[in-house]
């Protein structure tokens, strides 16, 4: 049978690393996706991702158990993607989104030739369109539409009020709004 | 309440993260008002496209053999016990990454951090707390370290003297602390460090 979280969680603070393996097996996919959905960097998914459960590892002792395990883990994942894309566009701040978006051709923002064509092309139009969205905008709109997380939860990793958090997600989407007006 | 107003709360209401009170008020207004029943509509659609096209999108999968990599990360920083030379070896690396000498009121200067002196037993205390913070990748040795050694709170953990001529004039400690929070959840553990006068 297979164990619960709860039960991987304290096998882990015990020592059992085994346990802490099969939490990372159970979960990797959907932290390499959140990383990367943030980032659309797939060179920095990986070394992000093993950070993040490096991270959940050491401080496996503070988890609580208020939030399921993933939730607490895809918080640390957010938060190491935000740090990264705040320390990137620190060191790259004259070239910003625009160049990085210049510089990747079609297949790397979107996949496989073969994905795309299975892609329809309102999704490209709005993928495009969201891709050219401000960071800070972007990131809110994923965490909101990819990963389901709600307004309080946003604030909270955000630290920042729920006011701001809705008032962030009304322009992402009244920016998006004109993006897509405009390619139409 | 005007319709641009209105607007923000269509962006809400199409997460489902209105307050009652807000929900009254929008319905109230969307019998009257055309155009802000339209942006419902071009909302929810455009959410809908939102998410498909996010999960049309490209997935990354890890590569085979991702957790047993993680996990031999996590076996090279976690040493069976810690000695005194890696200690001293630490404190080494501590003082390295403030590239400033070890003369405890300098140190505690140079750093801009806020000075709190306070008279203890006739004890000048220089502390300054979370003010300093190594780069990451410097932190993950330190931080592991404070907790292979069990540690529990925000004091001191490793000491070692400051020398001049042979005499000890201070010493600098390594404390840790709960430095980020994830949620309610300390998560992150960051180190201060501070000096002590003799």
């Amino acid at each position: 049978m297979q164990k619960s979280d709860e039960v991987l969680v304290e096998e882990t603070r015990k020592g059992n690393k085994k346990s802490f393996e099969l939490l990372i097996i159970k979960y990797e996919k959907q932290i390499f996706s959140v990383i990367f959905q943030l980032t659309k960097d797939r060179e920095v998914v990986a070394e992000l991702a093993q950070d993040t459960f490096l991270k959940a590892f050491r401080a496996i002792d503070s988890f609580r158990g208020k939030s399921s395990f993933y939730t607490w883990l895809r918080r640390i994942a957010i938060n190491n993607s935000l740090n990264y894309l705040s320390a990137r566009e620190y060191t790259s701040r004259d070239t910003e989104s625009e160049d990085i978006h210049l510089k990747r051709s079609p297949d790397e923002k979107f996949g496989t030739p073969e994905q795309n064509v299975l892609a329809s092309e309102m999704s490209l139009m709005v993928r495009t369109a969201l891709d050219s969205l401000p960071e800070r905008l972007r990131t809110i709109l994923i965490m909101r539409e990819f990963e389901d997380m709600s307004y309080e939860e946003i604030a909270e990793l955000l630290k920042c009020p729920v006011g701001t958090v809705r008032s962030r997600l009304f322009h992402a989407r009244s920016l998006l709004k004109e993006k897509l007006s405009s390619y139409m | 309440m005007r319709c641009a107003e209105y607007k923000e709360l269509i962006s809400a209401y199409v997460d489902d993260e209105l307050t009652r009170r807000e929900l009254k008020a929008l319905l109230g207004h969307l019998k009257v008002c055309a155009e802000c029943r339209a942006e419902v509509v071009t909302l929810t659609v455009q959410k809908q496209e939102i998410r498909t096209a996010i999960s049309a999108a490209e997935v990354l999968t890890p590569e085979p053999g991702f957790s047993a990599k993680v996990l031999a990360e996590i076996d090279g920083i976690n040493p069976p016990s810690v000695d005194a030379s890696r200690v001293r070896e630490m404190l080494s690396t501590l003082s390295r990454l403030f590239s400033a000498p070890l003369r405890a009121p300098a140190y505690a200067l140079s750093l801009g951090a806020v000075v709190i002196i306070v008279a203890v037993s006739g004890i000048g205390v220089l502390t300054k707390e979370n003010a300093v913070t190594a780069p990451p990748h410097k932190q993950l040795m330190n931080v592991y370290d404070l907790q292979a050694q069990g540690a529990t709170s925000n004091k001191p953990h490793f000491s070692s003297a400051i020398e001049k001529n042979g005499e000890s004039i201070a010493y600098q400690h390594l404390a840790y602390s709960s430095a980020e929070t994830i949620g309610s959840e300390p998560c992150l553990l960051e180190y201060a460090a501070y000096a002590t006068a003799e």
